[in-house]
């Protein structure tokens, strides 16, 4: 189950709150999948070799129906190479997994569900968008209908007859996305959709994978911007040096790391606010004019409405013994910093 | 496959195709004709079959595989073009990435590179038709400016050159094509498949005949040359296609093992 502090904390403040919530739901709903009921990817000791270099090593995945699922990890880390095997460009050297229950070995028994964007779009540059879309459709046995209609549902609709070879970055993204999904498929895999794009097509970009999410497939998207993985996806896959060092709805990931930040109005009280805050069971520490408080393992926070309870209870303290206080926040535990903490320990968290 | 060669064929519309390998071989058709029938001399006739001479005479050319025999000289030349296409067909699917997501629309790779094979056949086929259209309408023109009967061009005999000589030349592209298929298939590269390629198949091989006799009936090139010739002086034609044929076949058997059990790492 999700903490009061994950359905308190929005990951951003500029999100509306009932998208938050649904993937908090979603997140949790991940959550209890954890036992796993049929997921749609599965991986079991997944490794590939190339000579001595091991780039995946023994990777166990699961990523459950119906979340948006981010695959993250460091440059190298193995997270195209894992894609790929997934999608049958490359074979395991040992280990294998199931896609739909379909083994690995085998993609034609999967692949026909699945669409996928791996790494930069590619297409026949002097083939127009519409004509390129045309030729997968025919490869892929799915009707020549279904171009216009994927053309529109990215955006492109204007500029389908145009050469390919004439569209921007972005709109290359998003016609790599428009072939992805000629196939109405059940499980979409975008590889580092958000590559090379300027912060107008990084959220352009967020929003179409939001708003495909919402149309029913499993979404698995790599990515190595984590703020944008933090506020689309609920489900984690972190990866390092081949290895998975966590696995989880990305609410658990976040969990018990928020920051309370207070300061007072003369900066001479602040150790009698810490003294008060040390009366509700929380350590503070002093820094830059303020107090921090991790809000780890505070079991007041446990119970539905904790936080603001807490907040309240502070602040309405500090008004009694005569302390103003100009500052009560709370950050939001952020996925960077957790990321980095995963990294920089594996296995403190590789067991999850 | 029928997919796999529909889609291919959807690219194949592109103008660098049509405009550039099309036209190429268009162009060596007409050029090959009226060279064979400006240079053609006055000497004593002779068969086509077993000379190794591009140049012919006006009593051979007015024979009755004279209408195609500009054709036929093209042919082999032809093939050489059909090499970069089939080559460039599989090494730029690499070079542009477009070969990962062929693979995700069609997981079943065998029917893939058959569906492009089959596709180029096809493409190839109806360029070469046209080809031959195009040589024999210049023939029949430049027939009649030097002065050269046609009357045994349209016997039945005549008829029979036409289309025996076409499924030749389709043959010649076919085993070209082949070999240029699993080239493209090996290399994965443009330059390094071209680079091999035609070094191979142009100087290479001839430069090796200078110092070895039995060259032109082992060397893939050579072989492939004298099947468009209808035979040479060192082989004849049922030997030389004989050899062909395996080492097309032997082509088809590396470029598909490879292509089916190789990463796709682009």
């Amino acid at each position: 189950m999700t903490s009061p502090i994950d359905a308190v904390n929005s990951p951003a403040a500029s999100e509306p709150a009932d998208l938050d919530q649904k993937k908090v739901e979603k997140g949790a709903a991940a959550a209890s999948a954890v036992g796993l009921v049929d997921p749609v990817v599965e991986t079991r000791g997944l490794t590939k070799r190339y000579g001595s270099r091991t780039v995946v090593d023994a990777l166990d995945m699961q990523i459950p129906a119906g979340v948006v699922a981010g695959f993250i990890g460091p440059n190298g880390a193995g997270k195209t190479t894992t894609l790929r095997m997934l999608l049958g460009l490359v074979r395991p050297s040992a280990g294998g997994g199931l896609v739909f229950g379909r083994p690995l070995h085998a993609p034609a028994g999967y692949l026909p569900r699945v669409g996928a964007l791996i790494e930069s779009p590619a297409f026949y540059p002097e083939l127009s968008g519409e004509r390129n879309l045309a030729v997968q459709a025919a490869l892929g046995g799915h009707t020549m209908t279904r171009v216009p209609v994927v053309l529109e549902r990215v955006g492109l609709a204007d500029r389908g007859g145009d050469p390919y070879r004439t569209y921007s970055l972005g709109m290359k993204q998003r016609l790599g996305i428009a072939g992805a999904l000629l196939g109405d498929p059940t499980l979409l895999i975008l590889d580092e959709p958000t590559n090379g794009l300027d912060p107008a097509g990084i959220r352009d970009m967020r929003s179409l994978v939001r708003s495909l999410a919402e149309d029913g497939p499993t979404v698995l998207v790599s990515s190595h911007l984590l703020v944008e993985v933090q506020q689309v996806c609920d489900w984690l896959v972190v990866i390092e040096q081949g290895r998975r060092v966590f696995q989880g709805p990305t609410a658990r990931l976040l969990a018990g790391h928020d920051e309370l930040t207070l300061a007072c109005e003369d900066p001479a009280d602040l150790s009698r606010l810490q003294a008060l805050v040390a009366r509700f069971g929380l350590t503070a520490t002093v820094g830059a004019g303020r107090l921090h408080v991790a809000l780890a393992d505070v079991p007041a926070l446990d119970t539905s409405g904790g936080l603001t309870r807490l907040l309240g209870e502070i602040n309405r303290a500090a008004m009694a013994e005569q302390l103003t206080l100009v500052e009560l926040s709370v950050a939001r535990a952020s996925l960077e910093n957790r990321y980095l903490a995963l990294i920089a320990e594996p296995t403190t968290e590789g067991a999850r | 496959m029928i997919r796999s060669m529909y889609a291919e064929l959807l690219k194949l519309r592109r103008p660098a195709i049509i405009y550039g390998a099309a036209g190429a071989m268009l162009g060596f058709a007409l050029l090959a004709t009226v060279l064979t029938f400006v240079t053609a001399t006055t000497a004593a006739a002779a068969s086509f079959v077993g000379g190794d001479s591009l140049t012919s005479t006006v009593g051979q050319l007015g024979q009755s595989g004279g209408l195609t025999r500009g054709f036929t000289i093209a042919a082999g030349f032809i093939g050489l073009l059909v090499f970069v296409l089939f080559t460039t067909s599989i090494t730029s699917e690499y070079g542009l990435g477009t070969i990962r997501v062929l693979l995700l629309k069609q997981p079943c790779r065998a029917r893939l590179l058959a569906g492009k094979l089959l596709a180029l056949l096809a493409c190839v086929a109806a360029v070469l038709l046209a080809a031959e259209l195009l040589s024999g309408a210049a023939a029949i023109i430049l027939a009649h400016t030097r002065g050269i009967p046609t009357a045994s061009w349209f016997t039945a005999e005549g008829l029979r050159h036409v289309a025996g000589d076409y499924i030749n030349a389709l043959l010649v592209a076919g085993l070209f094509g082949t070999v240029g298929m699993t080239v493209g298939v090996l290399t994965r590269s443009t330059p390094l498949a071209l680079g091999i390629g035609l070094a191979w198949l142009a100087p290479l091989e001839h430069l090796i005949q200078l110092s070895w006799s039995g060259a032109g009936s082992w060397l893939p090139g050579l072989v492939f040359d004298a099947v468009a010739a209808g035979g040479t002086t060192s082989t004849t034609y049922l030997r030389a296609l004989i050899t062909a044929l395996a080492y097309a076949a032997l082509a088809l058997a590396v470029g598909t093992a490879s292509f089916l059990r190789r990463d796709v790492s682009v």
